[in-house]
């Protein structure tokens, strides 16, 4: 799939574990270790707006279309 | 559940008595080709909806019935184990979907290969057999296989829907 997650690159700059951030969330961690590995087929909007306003960051920075 | 319950019991009986009508046949069969010829004949003799008048047509009767039977209880067993895994807590797996095709496929091939064969034996033992084939079983059957394979399917298309909605975060 051309769409990279770059979770683990907006985690570090956070200084954020992901169990944290997945206990904030409110998801499991396998859940978002399928949405750091790029397995996940879909992403709701309510998980994408907890995620930025966990790392306050923009959709953009975790997602990426690459061609 | 109850229906199901039913149906899975309805198809373990079918499946016993087929296999019991098979080691019947079987045994006649045996009975037929090693002590006594004309005694089976007898029974078929005056039989309405199976009707055979010789020896013959007897044994190539019974040998094809002990083929046939084998392939239903074949196939009673891949529906039971069907309803096994539906009634379980696992559904659209690829077991099931794959079970549902070949039960489907089995049962349109048993059903045509059934009646071509009861028309090829009349015609080759012309006024020794007579057996009666429904027209309407044969279509209700054929439409149940087909049944089968739509069903199958359908399932497959619920599990990459399954599957894309357990990998939607």
């Amino acid at each position: 799939m051309p769409i990279i997650i770059n979770l683990d690159k907006v985690l570090e700059e956070r200084n954020m574990k992901s169990n944290e951030l997945a206990d904030i969330v409110g998801i499991t961690t396998a859940n978002l270790s399928i949405l750091k590995t790029g397995k996940a087929k879909a992403v709701r909007f309510s998980t994408l707006e907890a995620i930025c306003e966990a790392l306050e960051c923009q959709p953009g920075d975790i997602l990426e279309y690459q061609p | 559940m109850k229906s199901s319950v039913l149906l899975r019991n309805i198809i373990s009986l079918a499946y016993y008595s087929f296999i019991i009508v098979g080691v019947a046949v079987f045994g006649i069969l045996i009975f037929t080709l090693i002590w006594d010829e004309n005694m089976a004949l007898e029974i078929f003799k005056n039989s309405d909806d199976f009707k055979i008048t010789s020896v013959r047509a007897l044994i190539s009767l019974l040998t094809y019935s002990l083929i046939s039977f084998g392939f239903w209880i074949y196939l009673f067993r891949l529906i039971r184990n069907l309803m096994d895994s539906l009634t379980s807590k696992s559904i659209f797996t690829k077991f099931q979907i794959s079970s549902f095709k070949i039960i489907g496929q089995l049962l349109i091939l048993v059903t045509v290969i059934d009646t071509l064969f009861s028309f090829i034996f009349e015609i080759i033992f012309t006024d020794q057999v007579h057996i009666k084939t429904g027209f309407m079983n044969f279509w209700l059957l054929i439409v149940l296989g087909l049944f089968f394979i739509f069903i199958s399917q359908i399932f497959n298309k619920a599990r990459l829907y399954k599957e894309e909605n357990e990998l939607t975060i």
